[in-house]
């Protein structure tokens, strides 16, 4: 009876004794199997406490950043302008069977999985950062955007704009920004700002190139593609591989993107800018990526990412400190072809002469 | 009274969406008029400063609204980062900016 007693992790009488009893001769057939059952669940509960303690180091791991894992939180701000709202779907929950929370969630996880295959980063701050993304803000709302912490989704206004979840190159456009913040941190005005930009077009292009398998080749180099209703006569909000050529419609006016550097727009509007200018540097990387051939992300996402966070890359920094950058990055990482490839890229959209 | 409604920024530029609205009082019926000075002087235009709140550092793709009034010689502009937490500003810009869409 004594034995059925010992059912502590920290058992009492020892394994090599209960080994002896279960095996002796004078102990009794229900002695045995007792000091068998005994040792059984000793080995299981030994078992669970080694279980535990991996669980508990995972989950401190985790928690220190040191072990990539996603979590993501998805709100519903039910039409209202108040963030986060409503939680609405967490890390490994089930479908919502709301589109616009579905798509945030699954796009944040493509983009997770993005970095981290690919850069071995983890998460947006490299240390695990939560994703926490809203969703349904405001009425009829025709934006995304990052505020420092969060990514925040409208609606659209179902006239000229679908919802903004619905592209997975706006989602990963918007964490970009997370990345780039906790990085080079370019400041958000004039040319550093379109550089800031054109890396959330650069990487969120990337991340769908890459969830698509895509050889930079086949790539529609579009951002926010599937956005417009039918009403709007256009394909996306920008094109890469062709700056002002996304859209030319009555209502919206025409793309207003330049392609080259005699191009460049002189503003105080939109930060001086920075969502039209950002099509020079963008289309520089598509010149690139495509001159390379291959995956996008083979090298010259590698070349992009390994110079956000080079401490040269100043927070001020222009298009033309980013070019020598990078063209030294190529040289660095791969070579001659690479570096020569990386400086034609930039001479043709005139950053470089 | 001239009041100019502008969204600038956010995560696309759309040349004519994002163009200035401008609407000159004078030129409304009676009720749009007197529903347009309300609004200007609940929200306390004048008065408030001209930069009520910016986006917060690291963000992007922020909106921010700039509603410049004109009066005779008097000029105020007011530029206010989304959300608009200002109930009487945020009815204004709701105001003109549905009176722009239409």
């Amino acid at each position: 009876m004594m034995l059925k007693k010992v059912h502590s992790l920290c058992g009492i009488i020892p394994p090599y004794m209960l080994e002896s009893i279960s095996k002796a001769e004078l102990a009794n057939v229900e002695g045995r199997a007792a000091a068998r059952r005994t040792l059984a669940l000793t080995a299981v509960l030994q078992t669970k406490r080694r279980i535990d303690g991996a669980r508990i180091s995972r989950v401190m791991a985790v928690k220190d950043g040191s072990i990539p894992h996603k979590n993501r939180r998805i709100y519903t701000c039910n039409n209202s302008e108040s963030y986060p709202g409503t939680l609405v779907r967490s890390e490994d929950s089930d479908r919502s069977g709301d589109a616009a929370i579905d798509e945030c969630y699954e796009s944040f996880g493509a983009t997770f999985d993005f970095y981290q295959k690919i850069f071995e980063r983890n998460s947006l701050d490299n240390t695990g950062m939560d994703l926490i993304g809203s969703v349904h803000y405001g009425k009829s709302y025709n934006n995304a955007f990052w505020n420092g912490s969060q990514m925040i989704f409208g609606d659209g206004d179902g006239i000229y704009f679908n919802r903004f979840t619905q592209a997975l190159e706006v989602i990963a456009h918007e964490l970009a920004h997370g990345v780039t913040s906790y990085t080079a941190d370019l400041e958000y005005e004039g040319q550093s700002g379109a550089l800031n930009e054109s890396l959330s077009d650069v990487f969120g292009s990337m991340v769908k190139q890459h969830h698509l398998k895509q050889r930079a080749a086949d790539a529609d180099w579009l951002i926010g593609k599937g956005i417009f209703t039918n009403l709007v006569q256009g394909v996306a909000f920008r094109s890469m591989k062709a700056p002002g050529t996304a859209y030319n419609d009555p209502h919206l006016g025409k793309d207003p993107q330049p392609a080259h550097m005699k191009e460049f727009i002189h503003t105080t509007e939109d930060n001086g800018g920075v969502h039209k200018n950002c099509s020079i540097p963008n289309h520089a990387f598509y010149l690139l990526a495509t001159a390379l051939g291959g995956y996008s992300w083979e090298k010259a996402g590698r070349i992009w990412y390994a110079v956000l966070r080079q401490p040269e890359l100043v927070k001020n920094a222009d298009f033309v400190l980013f070019a020598k950058l990078t063209c030294e990055m190529a040289l660095k990482m791969y070579g001659e072809t690479e570096h020569n490839a990386a400086l034609n890229a930039w001479k043709q959209v005139g950053v470089i002469n | 009274m001239i009041v100019t409604v502008q969204v600038d920024g956010g995560f696309a530029f759309f040349p004519k969406l994002n163009a200035p609205q401008t609407v000159d009082t004078e030129r409304l019926p009676a009720e749009e008029k007197n529903r347009i000075e309300t609004l200007v002087k609940e929200a306390h235009v004048w008065d408030i400063s001209e930069v009520l709140s910016e986006p917060p550092r690291h963000a992007a793709d922020v909106q921010t609204f700039v509603v410049t009034v004109r009066d005779g010689d008097r000029v105020h502009q007011v530029r206010a980062a989304e959300p608009v937490t200002d109930v009487a500003l945020a009815s204004l810009l709701d105001f003109l900016l549905k009176r722009s869409d239409e």
